[in-house]
């Protein structure tokens, strides 16, 4: 905490306004023990932040209707996915929020999810008091979108809980039983107890297959009426076949039966699956948390004053504030006021834009410097970006599946399989048809593809969970396989604006007088242009002069009085104005700014030009080095930009790329034409953040989106980084790479256990016991590959590390 | 040794009650969430003051 922030006389210092709501929030409902478990934890919380919203659109039937579920006895349930949560403190909090807000029934909070799920009595309380109750603690709520679809999930769940738990119970009782009958076959074995140990194994492996098991038998038939196979189909061959086969011998009371390997197969295969999905959809629960930081809320302009609604319910018509900072829920055109736009979400331009009344503006642009109304004009689905998103979804849909490397194998699998037997048929036909087909169904027990089966969802699994620790949410496992067969002959199209550069405007350089810095960042202070801004931030002056009657010109600068200077800040044209000459040098200056397509902004003093600002958009600090790695790791890397030509061009320049594959000014169709053209001869990757790449996103081969990027960037995307740069990108294709090396070794340790007991089966040689050997040991040998593997675990960019 | 006669379905009925026990847990939600409990039963309503 900044020392001159402690007050004199305070018990407990604070460093801000927001962390002393807190806790006096927090202390006067008495849970102080709040902070002892702080301590007690050690956490790294960042200072809880109060707003001030007022949640308003909570109560919004609309909102209700959308996001809330009514209980039978007249309670309201929803989801609320919070901000900032990050231990055991936060749960205790979060769980005592009935204390806080009276009408809670019930706070219950999932600390993976992050989010809380409330039920509260509408009649006593109303949700915008809840969230803002949230709120005070500390935790920014946002609406959960995706709950309708979480009794579903979680259900399928269950469901896979249970099957897994029928598995393993069968598999484990017909271990013991199998205990016995082996210790029977070296040591002698009563023949009644030996009938009993096999009828007891059938029965409860008959239930471990048609419970359990039907879900291999499901994924089989439905891999043969789609007219492909897939690894289900040697699988479900194997067991069921092995399952009828040990039934037929059991009723004959004679011959081998491997009841065993069967019943701990489907365990083991259910298991890998489990944690496969379970992986999988950790990541995508993070960014549903990420998609719901984007702002739903809109201002509308009643007779009665302006209210916050949800952004659902504006019609055409409508008259709405956006506030400086907001962005813009619907397309429309300016009423009142006078602004500028970022538009970087929506075309990747990185200039502000200007409106005034009577300009048309476009849902998804944000309002950088004053309050305007707009009447709007199209809402949802018919604005620019819904029109944009129809066609992320049709892009989403075309994609073709990609087949499962594990799933190309098994259409080999199944017909040397098949082959096999047919050979050990033929083989073994003298010693007569009993003993043949009793070889050939040993043979396709033994050699069922357990590990293969296994190999994949554990190695997929172990790599989506390490790299979501370390910032990349990846959606499913095919990314990672088309995303290392990609690298060799692959195309990377980068987006500029946000991915390649710091996607904020920035001064540059500085050239001139620096005693004009301090007195340029006074006179900017008193301005909320982003211009205004970027200086402020960057002169960095400590303490800031009084300004007297600054004055705003619109598109060119700023003027005023500043410790008796007269000064202007703005364009040549303004400086024109105030007739202030611009020397030789500083021209020089701005042509050089203007050649690296940056901004220059000139400095007046008393009534001459003393310094030359330039700002632009200036590179992250990691791209020259991701990049010059990617050209190196044989990517053919290129520039797909929205932002004017000559912009992209400096920025291609300065990476050292082919100036005919950094294109500038296209727009998100074309991008999506652009890309969907080059995904039919090679595989592309395409990088981007903004809505205007939502649709080239979807459309390439793998997507993926950069941190800070938008809803529907990060719902089109096949990754999403939530770390900053290029660094992350690096990080996921290597990444993708060792784990294609790992799932390849466990593939072929597996494949040569099967040649092993494929080998034993026609020479005669297998038995149950051998069967039930090498199977775990197969099994043991992938699981140990698998955890042991390299992928996402060293920190080969030390640099990237926070 | 006609003991096992018994003991093997008793074993059965054993598991088999094992199984619906655990069915109904998963169906009454204990095995939703993996995280929060293990942190949640660490913290009474009054932890005790550190002196």
């Amino acid at each position: 905490m900044p020392p001159g922030l402690v007050r004199d006389g305070a018990t407990h210092p604070f460093c801000c306004a927001g962390c002393e709501t807190a806790y006096s929030v927090i202390h006067s409902c008495g849970l102080d023990a709040y902070y002892r478990l702080l301590e007690r934890i050690d956490d790294k919380t960042a200072p809880p932040r109060s707003s001030r919203r007022t949640y308003t659109e909570y109560d919004d039937p609309a909102f209700h209707a959308l996001y809330c579920r009514r209980c039978p006895d007249g309670l309201l349930e929803t989801e609320l996915l919070l901000e900032g949560v990050h231990c055991a403190a936060c749960v205790w909090l979060v769980e005592r929020l009935p204390r806080v807000v009276p009408g809670v029934i019930e706070s219950r909070l999932n600390l993976r999810r992050a989010g809380a799920r409330i039920t509260f009595d509408p009649s006593v309380v109303s949700l915008s008091r809840v969230a803002r109750g949230l709120e005070s603690l500390g935790y920014t709520p946002h609406p959960a979108r995706g709950a309708w679809a979480a009794p579903v999930r979680r259900a399928e769940d269950r469901r896979m809980m249970i099957r897994i738990a029928i598995a393993g119970a069968c598999a484990g009782n017909i271990m013991l039983l199998y205990f016995a009958l082996y210790a029977g076959m070296f040591e002698g074995i009563e023949r009644g107890h030996e009938q009993l140990f096999r009828w007891a194994a059938m029965l409860l492996n008959t239930i471990c297959l048609v419970w359990p098991g039907t879900v291999f038998l499901r994924g089989a038939w439905a891999a043969l009426r789609a007219r492909t196979i897939h690894l289900d189909v040697p699988i479900a061959l194997g067991l069921y076949l092995g399952g009828v086969w040990g039934i037929w011998k059991t009723v004959a009371g004679s011959g081998d039966i491997y009841f065993d390997s069967i019943s701990a197969l489907v365990f083991f295969l259910l298991v890998g699956r489990f944690i496969q999905q379970r992986q999988q959809r950790y990541a995508a629960d993070a960014v549903e948390l990420l998609f719901s930081l984007t702002p739903s809320v809109a201002r509308r302009v009643d007779p009665e004053g302006v209210r916050d609604v949800p952004a659902e319910s504006l019609a055409v018509g409508d008259i709405i504030e956006v506030r400086a900072g907001d962005a813009l829920p619907a397309d429309g055109v300016v009423l009142a006021g006078e602004t500028s736009m970022d538009v970087s979400l929506l075309t990747g331009e990185s200039r502000p834009i200007r409106s005034v009344a009577g300009d048309s503006v476009a849902a998804g642009a944000v309002n950088m410097s004053s309050v305007i109304r707009v009447r709007v004009e199209a809402t949802g689905e018919h604005t620019r970006i819904g029109r944009l998103m129809r066609t992320v979804e049709e892009a989403t849909r075309r994609r073709a599946a990609i087949v499962r490397l594990a799933d190309r194998w098994g259409a080999w699998l199944l017909w040397i399989l098949l082959g096999l037997s047919v050979i050990t048929l033929a083989f073994w036909w003298h010693e007569g048809p009993a003993v043949a087909f009793d070889r050939a169904a040993a043979l396709l027990i033994a050699t069922c593809p357990c590990g293969l089966g296994l190999a994949t969802p554990l190695a997929m699994a172990v790599a989506i969970g390490r790299a979501a620790r370390r910032g990349i949410l990846i959606k499913g496992g095919d990314v990672l396989q088309s995303l290392s067969k990609a690298g060799r002959r692959g195309v990377i199209l980068l987006d500029k604006t946000g991915t390649l550069t710091m996607g904020r405007l920035s001064l540059v350089w500085w050239r001139g007088d620096e005693n004009a810095k301090a007195l340029g960042a006074a006179l900017e202070s008193c301005s909320a242009h982003p211009v205004a801004l970027a200086l402020l931030r960057d002169l960095k002056v400590e303490r800031l002069a009084p300004v007297s009657d600054p004055k705003q010109h619109p598109g060119m600068g700023i003027s005023g009085t500043v410790a008796d200077h007269h000064v202007v800040v703005g364009t040549r044209g303004l400086l024109d104005q105030f007739g202030i000459e611009i020397g030789k040098a500083d021209d020089d200056a701005a042509f050089k700014a203007l050649r690296d397509g940056l901004s220059p902004v000139f400095i007046g003093v008393d009534g001459r030009c003393v310094a030359v600002a330039a700002l632009g958009d200036p590179l992250r600090p990691d791209a020259p080095a991701a990049i010059r790695r990617l050209c190196r790791l044989g990517w053919d890397v290129r520039i797909l930009s929205g932002d004017h030509t000559e912009l992209v061009l400096a920025v291609g320049n300065e990476l050292h790329l082919d100036p005919a594959f950094c294109r500038g000014a296209v727009s998100p169709e074309d991008k999506l034409a652009l890309v969907r053209e080059l995904a039919e001869s090679v595989p592309v990757v395409m990088v981007g953040d903004g809505v205007n790449d939502a649709g080239a996103l979807a459309a390439a081969t793998v997507g993926i989106a950069v941190r800070g990027g938008a809803e529907a960037s990060l719902a089109a995307a096949d990754v999403s980084l939530t770390r900053e740069g290029l660094t992350p990108v690096l990080e996921l294709l290597d990444g993708a790479s060792a784990v294609m090396r790992t799932i390849r070794m466990t593939i072929a340790a597996s494949l040569a256990y099967n040649v092993v007991a494929a080998a034993l089966s026609i020479a005669g040689l297998i038995s149950p016991l051998l069967a039930a050997i090498i199977m775990p040991a197969s099994s043991l040998t992938v699981l140990a590959i698998c955890v042991r593997s390299s992928a996402f675990r060293s920190p080969r960019h030390p640099e990237a590390r926070r | 040794m006609s003991m096992v006669y018994i003991m093997v379905p008793a074993a059965f009925l054993l598991a088999a009650a094992a199984i619906v026990a655990f069915i109904r847990a998963v169906r009454s939600g204990q095995f939703d969430d993996l995280d929060t409990p293990s942190v949640r039963m660490l913290l009474d309503d009054d932890p005790p003051e550190k002196k």
